[in-house]
């Protein structure tokens, strides 16, 4: 099986996409992660602020809003 | 462990859990709890008993991890050391990410209870947690809460002797994600639930096609029921009381007599009456000032704000203001101190610490202080300048909020550090309790009461002095090139900006005698909001600031009354 790989940035609202890597130091991984945004998780995307504002993704039933740089470093593929 | 031994005990875990209503529980003290992350910004301590003796408990600001990422968690990890024992409070709906904190907190030496609070929205939502499996994993004592209505409290108690200084356990980050993991797998199982209606609204609020409009529509509602309320107040209660004040005042105010004692603590009777705003009396404006004018609109404005802070909506406005506000160097999480200082300055200035850079911290303070007036001001704006029409009481406005956008622009153009992104977990929508709000808005509203009155009183007494020995005359004079130059005022305006380093619901009230048209008004009541803070907001940046940064910053008011006073002078009066 062929998985694209895409940031959480490419994905449009209403869908959903397993978490595969987080690109960073390590400030950010820790950051992101102690915020529950794990590799394996599941993430839906609720919103996509307009202008280069937020995403507001759904894990778990919680939602978090995350900038589009910090959701750029976050690689996901489509399940 | 011998609970005699304890001395301090603190409350910790991730923002919004649920810490300071464990801790009012446990202590019988009112803190504030709001339904966002970060609401508790400072530590705060109380007494509480076991046992027959007293320990000290604090509440300690939320945190993700022991590595802060701003103010308000650095508080949190430096007040680790003083702690003989942690509570470790946990959102039951949010287990996995709660425990992270929890395997940190147990490889520090102080001995842990962990607190599953809102078992009951756990419940609700379909999750089910073994508190005994969790227990004998982690090693200590394990106690489901239901922090809201106290259930579970008496066994947390009983149970805090239980515990012991963990044994040292060393896992690098990734060894712990790989345990939580594994407890999760054992300890929790998640009941498949559709989309509640909530969760509708929840998203409906965040998308910015449908999240905009009703976020606008909220602000609106918001302040159309505090002007509503206010008003109401005013209308209602307020005036009839104060119908029946006045001849008390009348009656004493003949007792004493003409001289110096009258003046201050009657003040000038005006055609031989009193006049509320413009007596100057300890007795009259001293006293209607605070209570007539702007005690209804901060209960109304307080009380409105506890419904947005409880239901969960501030997170969510601050998602959707998130792309305005990175525009001036902040991310959305800027509105809830805007908020905040709509109230007054001081929380206002205070909650800029949620925010993770120096540079934020400085600019959103800096805009605050420029160009948000407080609650008592706005009241005393509406209650002056609303005489002679609404459309110049927008016009205060109107200036003000293009102060803030185009300072916002130019301080984050020009100061330099970093504007990291917004990072914010919404939590989910909340039914407000009754209660609940109806002491949240008394608390505040004694703050208001016991930390504001005292200043007017002194401002009252200040005034009388200052006229007395004719100092005022002097400054009018000496700054009449910037007073009457500049911004088009009559100079004798010199007493209400010293005012006005006071309170400033008392320096907009003694613009009333001076005589001035509308227009003047507008222009007077929009400098007195920019060129400086009110001495409680000072003190309080001065502390979060540092002397460097608010000389910084004082110079940027000084320069944004100038500009924009004379700005507004050219379009209202000409040259
Ligand atoms: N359903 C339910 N709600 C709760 C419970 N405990 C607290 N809450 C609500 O959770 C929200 C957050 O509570 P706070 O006490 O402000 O949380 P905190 O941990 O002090 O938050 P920070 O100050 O951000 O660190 C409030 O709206 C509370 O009313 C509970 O046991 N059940």
């Amino acid at each position: 099986m062929i998985r694209l790989e895409l940031t959480l940035t490419n994905l449009q609202p209403k869908q959903k996409a397993r978490i595969l890597r987080l690109e960073g130091g390590f400030g950010f991984q820790k950051n992101v992660r102690s915020r529950g945004i794990l590799e394996g998780k599941i993430v839906e995307v609720i919103a996509r602020q307009p202008v280069g504002g937020p995403i507001v993704i759904s894990m778990d039933k919680r939602n978090t809003a995350i900038g589009r740089g910090m959701a750029s470093r976050i690689i996901v593929a489509v399940e | 462990m011998d609970i005699q031994k304890v001395k301090t005990i603190l409350l910790m875990g991730n923002p919004n859990v649920g810490k300071s209503v464990v801790f009012s529980r446990l202590t019988g003290a009112n803190v504030i709890a709001s339904n966002y992350p970060g609401s508790t910004i400072e530590f705060t301590k109380g007494l509480m008993r076991i046992e027959g003796s007293k320990k000290e408990l604090i509440d300690v600001p939320g945190t993700y991890s022991l590595e802060p990422t701003n103010t308000a968690e650095e508080v949190a990890v430096k007040m680790l050391d003083e702690g003989d024992l942690i509570i470790n409070v946990i959102d039951s709906t949010n287990l996995e990410r709660n425990l992270y904190l929890t395997l940190e907190l147990l490889q520090r030496n102080t001995p842990v209870v962990v607190a599953l609070n809102m078992w009951d929205e756990a419940k609700h939502n379909g999750i089910t947690i073994n508190p005994d499996e969790l227990e004998k994993i982690l090693g200590v004592p394990v106690v489901p809460i239901v922090a809201l209505t106290g259930e579970g409290i008496k066994t947390l108690l009983s149970r805090l002797k239980e515990t012991h200084t963990p044994t040292d356990v060393s896992q690098s980050d990734a060894e712990k994600w790989i345990h939580i993991g594994e407890i999760i797998k054992k300890v929790q199982t998640i009941e498949h639930r559709h989309h509640t209606i909530w969760e509708k609204i929840s998203d409906a609020t965040v998308k910015p096609t449908t999240g905009l409009p009703i976020g606008l529509a909220v602000i609106l509602l918001t302040f159309s029921f505090i002007r509503f309320i206010g008003e109401g107040l005013i209308g209602y209660v307020l005036e009839p009381l104060f119908d029946m004040y006045t001849p008390v005042v009348m009656e004493i105010s003949r007792a004493i007599g003409p001289g110096i004692l009258h003046d201050i603590i009657i003040g000038r009777l005006i055609d031989g009456n009193i006049d509320y705003v413009e007596s100057m009396g300890l007795l009259t404006t001293g006293f209607f000032v605070p209570f007539g004018m702007v005690l209804p609109y901060i209960l109304a404005f307080y009380f409105g704000l506890s419904i947005l802070e409880d239901t969960g909506y501030l997170p969510r406005l601050s998602v959707l203001a998130d792309t305005i506000f990175h525009k001036f160097g902040l991310h959305g999480c800027g509105i809830v101190s805007v908020f905040l200082s709509l109230g007054c300055n001081v929380p206002g200035a205070l909650s800029t610490r949620i925010l993770e850079t120096r540079k934020q911290r400085f600019i959103s303070a800096t805009l605050l202080a420029i160009s948000i007036p407080c609650m008592a001001q706005i009241a005393m704006i509406f209650g002056i300048l609303g005489s002679y029409g609404m459309e110049y009481v927008l016009m205060v406005f109107i200036a003000l909020i293009a102060t803030y956008v185009l300072s916002g622009l130019l301080l984050n153009r020009y100061i330099a550090g970093e504007s990291p992104e917004l990072f914010l977990d919404i939590p989910p929508y909340r039914r407000p309790y009754g209660k609940a709000l109806l002491k949240k808005t008394w608390m505040r509203v004694r703050i208001f009461l016991t930390e504001a009155i005292p200043f007017v009183f002194l401002g009252v007494l200040f005034i009388n002095i200052l006229y007395a020995v004719g100092i005022i005359d002097t400054l009018g004079t000496f700054f009449s090139p910037v007073i009457s130059g500049i911004w088009g005022l009559p100079k004798e305006a010199a007493a209400a900006l010293l005012i006005g380093f006071l309170r400033k619901d008392m320096a907009i009230g003694m613009l009333l005698p001076l005589g001035m048209n509308p227009f003047q008004l507008v222009i007077a009541a929009t400098v007195l909001t920019i060129y400086f803070p009110c001495v409680a907001t000072f003190a309080v940046l001065v502390r979060e600031l540092g002397i460097q940064d608010l000389f910084k910053s004082v110079l940027l008011m000084i320069a944004a009354a100038l500009i924009v006073g004379g700005v507004m002078r050219l379009i209202l009066l000409g040259f």
